[in-house]
């Protein structure tokens, strides 16, 4: 059982250890110390939510506006748990963790496989070695951060590129202008008219007071 | 310097709201998750949101100044093409940094 979970798990770990690290890196340059990152990591363990986090903090956004901001940039994992509703039903008192740790990743090795005869210890060994590997990343590149001094000038630019990358893979994905027009639109009017105060909260409502339009104006 | 009590609540924030997100369809009757606002919004929302956050990440450059935002402009395209060659999120996001940090300490660093 547990070689089964670790084979399927592993593919995770080469992705998850070295962004985890990325994220540590970035968030110890805010000077605070390394736990916090594991704290992150074990706590929010979402990849995008917590890069997210580096430049929140760093510019010092009010709760609500990183509430809703987390919210809604997470907001497929509500669709995730659709597709696997009946699955996890079986998982019992270790349930809420198992949807907790409903990543990404998690959700595509999980939604692909088929239903084996452990099914329950399957899900939750998955996800837990899933979450282990995050957890581990983040702590590494943390601690790595405070023992090796460089000059990070430039470092926090990082976060560009994986938001860089994240939109091309949407883009590719789904060929939707869209999206990347209404946050265009409302990232510069945001800017332009409120000089970037609440930038987040002020452009993310006028994408949604959009939303029920959408249909009708792209075909 | 970030105090501790920011930290603590910062992230309690954050795995509430991560959390919520997760554990809405296990709670929500299926008729919300279904409804062609949720279908909507979750089309729309996640593209405009990495747009605002890719605005949100550059929005203290200097585009007027010299050296007139080119790192940052040289950097995205890099990471673009190379994201389009090779499909290699760590590779795209290791090498547009490291350009940027040479644009930055080294290339454009010296001009005033």
């Amino acid at each position: 059982m547990f070689k089964d979970v670790f084979r399927t798990s592993l593919p995770v770990a080469f992705g998850y250890v070295p962004l985890g690290m990325a994220f540590g890196i970035l968030l110890q340059n805010l000077g605070i110390s390394w736990y916090w990152a594991t704290a992150m990591g074990l706590f929010v363990f979402a990849g995008a939510a917590q890069f997210m986090a580096v430049t929140l903090l760093s510019q010092r956004v009010g709760l609500a506006e990183v509430f809703s901001a987390t919210l809604l940039l997470n907001l497929r994992h509500a669709f995730y748990g659709l597709a696997v509703l009946d699955r996890y039903k079986p998982l019992g008192f270790l349930k809420p963790y198992a949807v907790f740790g409903l990543t990404d990743e998690t959700f595509s090795i999980i939604s692909t496989s088929e239903v084996r005869r452990n099914d329950s210890r399957f899900i939750l060994g998955v996800t837990a070695l899933n979450h282990g590997w995050w957890v581990l990343g983040c702590t590494l590149g943390a601690v790595l951060r405070t023992s090796i001094q460089f000059d990070s000038t430039g470092l926090e630019f990082s976060l560009t590129c994986l938001f860089v990358v994240l939109l091309l893979e949407q883009w590719l994905k789904f060929k939707d202008p869209l999206p990347i027009i209404l946050g265009l639109f409302f990232g510069i009017a945001s800017l332009t008219l409120f000089q970037g105060k609440n930038f987040l909260l002020i452009a993310i409502a006028g994408v949604l007071i959009l939303t029920p339009f959408t249909r009708r104006i792209s075909a | 310097m970030i105090d501790a009590t920011h930290l603590f609540f910062f992230t309690l924030t954050m795995a509430l709201a991560t959390i919520t997100t997760r554990a809405a369809p296990f709670f929500l009757p299926a008729g919300v998750t279904r409804s062609s606002f949720a279908q909507k919004a979750n089309r729309i929302l996640p593209g405009s949101i990495l747009t605002l956050l890719v605005i949100y990440s550059i929005k203290d450059t200097a585009f007027r100044d010299s050296p007139y935002g080119l790192p940052e402009v040289l950097s995205i395209g890099l990471v673009l093409g190379i994201h389009i060659w090779r499909r290699n999120a760590l590779l795209s996001i290791a090498v547009g940094t490291a350009a940027y940090m040479l644009f930055k300490q080294i290339v454009f660093g010296t001009f005033p």
